[in-house]
């Protein structure tokens, strides 16, 4: 359970300061499948950073599973993620100085996993996206739709109660887009984790059991 | 459009690029102050030859002129060539008001000497005084050492002067030559009367000829060859004293030049990173202007006119500030200069300074410039597209051409020939190469030696070295290079200071007499306080003159072959041999053997050693023979052994000496070594010897070694203060070459928090990424840091050469640490915010 109480954030623009969100009260169950939708500029991304503890708010609270994660430290929430939540981007994010493999084992290890059951369940994990084959090879050796593929391995890997996707396939054509949606509609599935997705794209939110609209920061009806 | 769009961009570069520039202006800076400085003291010199001899040329023998001498004399004075003569001499002074006494240079004059430069005296224009008899005028430093005021009476030999003068400047007298004692000037006459050059004293006579025509220098020199060498003559002029005091401090100059051109090259490789950071946050721009039509020759020319800009904005400010040291070089060496320096800003020095300042930056820009041509317009769509192309193949190469070029073109023009030129930018060359080699290396081993089931936060450090678009061959190339230059500058910086500075723990005497006699040597060792009597060493000292080598006369020496000629210092030079049974603590048998042992030689023949060096200029070798003259007596000598003599210590040392017994019955002097207490003790000390014998003459070694000390200390403070050149260059290309890979691993280290990765582990992967780079540019640039400083200690300078572990050490700690600080430094801001800032800006 997921719960945002007057959340808000200002940025400050050239001496100004600029309201990004607005006091934003939000209730997340667990397993639910939330669409985060809105105009550019409406505060989408800065929502979730915050839901996932990667930025501070102004003011405001976030609570996880009852853990107050904003009166963790920046320290005490890194650990808290790497055991509670995954990560999907628009950009991939993949480490270039690592193999496929070696990307996906990341959040095991942070959690001391790493070892050679870690191992397995990351190469399982790279079958079940279709990338068996491709286990050594550098994100730089990957196609975008591969890459993404990756990271959603990497996402799913630590088994995390909550995964943020950010644009999952704001990056992808249609095609690829459609088969990262489907692994993240199975895995999830599978893994009876919560997702939380920011999109442009009214078809992916529509398949969304749950919409939220931001609007100038704010949310809307 | 070009200029258009580069002075725009520039403006916004300058905050982020500018302070890595700063590696080009301390290079600048460097070069401008040393070539300005070389000129101020050039032309000094050039304009003051004449006064700083007092003469046009000068005739120097050590012994009273012979008759050939005098002839030549008698004739240029006829021929109305103005003549004048300097006889100099060592004695010691004695105060009649007190008890004070003190070794003096006793200078001798008459005729007009000097002709050329005024001699500032106290009260004014008193000089012409000095060949008045009964009358003295001697330096303000004696007065002041012997509590003497003007009107007071001063005992030398066995003469009484009135002092009737004070010499405030002359400007014949140089540098060294005042460390030996103050000087007294009298005239011709009172020397006599004061009767102080005894047989085998230290003596020096001079005659002094106006003769403003070169040609007729020129003409004596070669007319009178046969004479000069008869007469162990040698003849000066006023333009060869001023090259040769020009060339002493060119030693000093020479290397500052080399440290100099050292730093302008690091500036051009801190320029190379700066560059390259550049470029990397420009990426995007140059694809959004290749979007919208520009070529690629188009943006690269706006942004190698970027790079232009600011290495003439850097070396702007080097000049500037070169121009202040150049000011400031003069106070540093002042014990060091034969002239007041007026420094003079030479706009044509300047510009040169900024020119190869600008030159330097735009050829070390153009390899990562050549990016820019390939960043493909899709980019500004998709940032995640890789800019895989270095530049097009033929490009590079002509790129490395102009660098390589370059950097042997400005060695040549710096270094003082074009071999050593050459010999430095093979040096660089080497060195370059090995550091690209060795990063290769690097990467390869850590690649294969990394266990799969290291720690994680390890292995994920150490695979930053080799991941795709790794820049660990960059990094170790700038980061070795700065290495290797101030290990280079620091070592021979040391191993010269190592060698010119003396001994003093080792030196037990610090008293030395001369002009002692035979029959004098006991009286003057009771006159040591009993404590110290056993301290007190004579050593006998037999004046000889060379006349003969491998049966060759001397006279006939022009006849032999070039390369087989004895040199000429060697030949000519009044030795002061000497007799010993035992090695003394400075020496080192190299060859041969010592006595008795040494090989039987025939009757009528003596045995000698040499000291290894004096035997090779001498072209001689174990079982050659030397002819030489000791007071008029023909020796013949042959060499048994030859000698390693470490002459920096404080003790009596010798070319040749003979073994006890061959040559006892020559005339003889003696000096006398012994130790007394502090600075009183030995003051006392000598009033006592001069009083009971007028005709010795006594150095006070700790005035003598404070003397040096101070000189040495001056030459020590140039040289470090130019190696802190090389040293804050070094500091601007590590801070460049990690600010080089500083976005990337901003980007890596905010996902890698967004992954759950706490601060601890992130500063371990960073700090184990650093170690590595510094541990690999440490070991390989100071490596060969080292074997350059073999070479130029032992080839260059002809000096021993030693590593100092300890100062190795202390600079691979230092690099280590600085890395460390860098790289935090650089990544405080990820540690401080949170990351999510960071991902957005990455996109």
């Amino acid at each position: 359970m997921i719960v945002a109480r007057g959340l808000e954030k200002i940025y400050t623009s050239g001496g100004r300061p600029l309201p990004v969100l607005r006091g934003i009260d939000l209730e997340i169950a667990d397993r639910e499948i939330a669409a985060v939708v809105g105009p550019s500029g409406s505060g989408k991304t800065t929502l979730i950073g915050l839901l996932a503890g990667l930025d501070v708010p102004t003011s405001g609270s976030v609570r996880i599973d009852g853990t107050e994660i904003f009166d963790l430290g920046e320290d005490g929430r890194a650990r808290f993620r790497a055991r509670n939540v995954g990560f999907v981007f628009q950009s991939f994010h993949l480490l270039p100085a690592l193999t496929a493999l070696d990307n996906v084992r990341v959040p095991l290890e942070l959690l001391g996993e790493g070892g050679a059951a870690g191992e397995e369940r990351a190469r399982a994990l790279l079958e079940r996206v279709g990338l068996g084959e491709r286990t050594d090879h550098y994100p730089s050796q990957l196609s975008g739709g591969e890459q993404q593929r990756v990271a959603v391995a990497r996402a799913f890997v630590s088994r995390p109660r909550i995964l943020f996707a950010d644009e999952p396939t704001g990056n992808l054509d249609r095609v690829t887009g459609e088969r990262i949606v489907q692994l993240l509609e199975e895995l999830n599935r599978e893994a009876e984790t919560t997702l939380i997705l920011v999109t442009h794209d009214m078809e992916l939110a529509g398949r969304a059991r749950r919409t939220i609209r931001l609007a100038d920061g704010s949310l809307a009806p | 459009m070009i200029s258009f769009l580069a002075s725009r961009e520039a403006r916004s570069a300058l905050p982020r690029v500018g302070p890595y520039m700063l590696s080009i202006s301390l290079g600048v800076a460097a070069l401008v102050s040393i070539h300005s400085f070389r000129q101020d003291v050039a032309r000094s010199v050039r304009s003051e030859a004449q006064v700083l001899m007092g003469a046009d040329a000068r005739l120097t023998t050590s012994t009273a002129p012979g008759e050939g001498l005098l002839g030549l004399v008698d004739s240029l004075g006829t021929a109305g060539h103005e003549v004048g003569r300097v006889t100099s001499a060592v004695s010691m002074a004695a105060s009649t008001a007190n008890d004070a006494v003190r070794l003096v240079q006793l200078r001798a004059v008459d005729g007009g000497w000097p002709f050329y430069g005024e001699v500032e005296t106290r009260p004014q224009g008193v000089w012409s005084r000095t060949t008045e008899p009964g009358v003295v005028l001697v330096d303000e430093a004696l007065l002041t050492q012997l509590g003497l005021r003007l009107g007071d009476t001063l005992e030398v030999g066995s003469g009484a002067f009135e002092i009737v003068g004070a010499i405030r400047e002359i400007p014949t007298e140089v540098g060294l030559q005042t460390a030996v004692g103050p000087r007294v000037w009298m005239g011709m006459e009172d020397l006599a009367e004061a009767d102080v050059l005894g047989f085998g004293s230290l003596a020096r006579y001079q005659t002094y000829v106006v003769m403003p025509d070169g040609g007729d220098r020129a003409a004596i020199d070669t007319w009178y060859a046969d004479l000069f060498a008869a007469e162990s003559i040698e003849f000066s002029t006023a333009q060869d004293e001023a090259r040769d005091l020009t060339n002493a401090v060119g030693f000093l100059g020479r290397y500052l030049s080399l440290v100099g051109l050292a730093a302008l090259l690091l500036g051009g490789v801190g320029v190379g990173s700066a560059i390259r950071v550049f470029v990397n946050e420009r990426l995007r721009s140059v694809a959004v202007l290749r979007c919208l039509g520009a070529s690629q020759n188009q943006v690269f020319g706006v942004y190698l006119l970027q790079a232009a800009g600011l290495g003439l904005l850097g070396s702007a400010v080097g000049a500037v500030v070169g121009v202040v040291l150049q000011q400031l070089l003069p106070a540093l060496l002042s014990d060091l200069l034969p002239v007041a320096i007026q420094p003079r800003i030479d706009p044509v020095t300047l510009a040169a300074g900024i020119g190869i300042g600008v030159w330097v930056s735009v050829v070390f820009a153009l390899l990562p410039l050549l990016r820019v041509r390939e960043v493909p317009p899709l980019r500004a769509l998709r940032p995640d597209v890789e800019v895989s192309g270095r530049g097009a193949r033929a490009l590079r190469a002509v790129a490395v051409a102009l660098l390589a070029g370059s950097v042997v073109g400005t060695s040549v023009l710096e270094a003082p020939s074009v071999a050593d030129g050459l010999v430095f930018a093979a040096a660089l060359a080497v060195t370059v190469a090995v550091l690209w080699l060795a990063a290769l290396a690097g990467i390869r081993a850590t690649r294969a030696l990394l266990p799969d089931r290291a720690p994680w936060v390890l292995r994920q450090g150490v695979s930053s070295l080799f991941r795709p678009g790794n820049q660990t061959v960059a990094v170790v190339l700038a980061l070795g290079f700065g290495i290797f230059i101030l290990g280079v500058v620091g070592s021979v910086q040391q191993n010269l200071a190592a060698t010119l500075a003396v001994d003093a723990a080792e030196s037990r005497a610090n008293l030395l007499l001369f002009d002692v006699q035979t029959d004098q040597i006991d009286g003057i060792e009771t006159l040591f306080p009993d404590s110290v009597r056993e301290t007190v060493e004579a050593t006998p000292l037999v004046p000889s003159r060379i006349v003969g080598v491998k049966g060759v006369p001397r006279a006939a020496f022009d006849s032999i072959r070039y390369d087989e000629r004895p040199a000429s210092w060697a030949v000519q030079r009044e030795y002061r041999n000497s007799w010993r049974g035992e090695l003394g603590p400075g020496e080192e048998l190299v060859e041969g053997r010592w006595w008795p042992d040494a090989p039987e030689v025939p009757e009528g023949v003596v045995r000698v050693s040499l000291e290894m060096d004096v035997a090779a200029d001498l072209r001689v070798g174990i079982g050659d023979r030397v002819t030489w003259d000791a007071g008029g007596r023909r020796i013949e000598s042959e060499v048994t052994s030859l000698r390693r003599v470490d002459w920096t210590r404080f003790e009596t040392n010798f070319f040749a000496l003979f073994e006890p017994g061959a040559i006892d019955d020559l005339p003889v002097t003696w000096v006398v070594l012994g130790r007394a207490g502090d600075i009183e003790a030995r003051s006392a000390l000598q009033s006592r010897i001069v009083r009971a014998y007028p005709n010795v003459s006594m150095v006070d070694l700790g005035r003598i070694q404070d003397a040096v000390d101070r000189i040495l200390s001056n030459v020590d403070r140039a040289i470090a203060f130019l190696a802190g050149f090389a040293a804050i260059a070094g500091l601007l290309v590590l801070a460049g070459a990690l600010a080089v890979t500083r976005g990337e691993r901003l980007r890596e280290a905010a996902l890698l928090r967004t992954l759950g990765t706490d601060s601890a582990r992130l500063l371990g992967i960073l700090g184990i990424e650093y170690t590595l780079l510094a541990a690999l540019a440490c070991s390989v640039g100071l490596g060969l840091a080292m074997g350059a400083s073999w070479l130029v200690t032992t080839q260059l300078f002809a000096i021993e050469f030693s590593a100092g572990p300890g100062r190795i050490a202390l600079l691979a700690g230092g690099v280590l640490a600085l890395t460390l600080v860098t790289g935090w430094w650089g990544s405080r801001d990820l540690l401080a915010n949170p990351p999510l800032r960071i991902l957005r800006e990455g996109d």
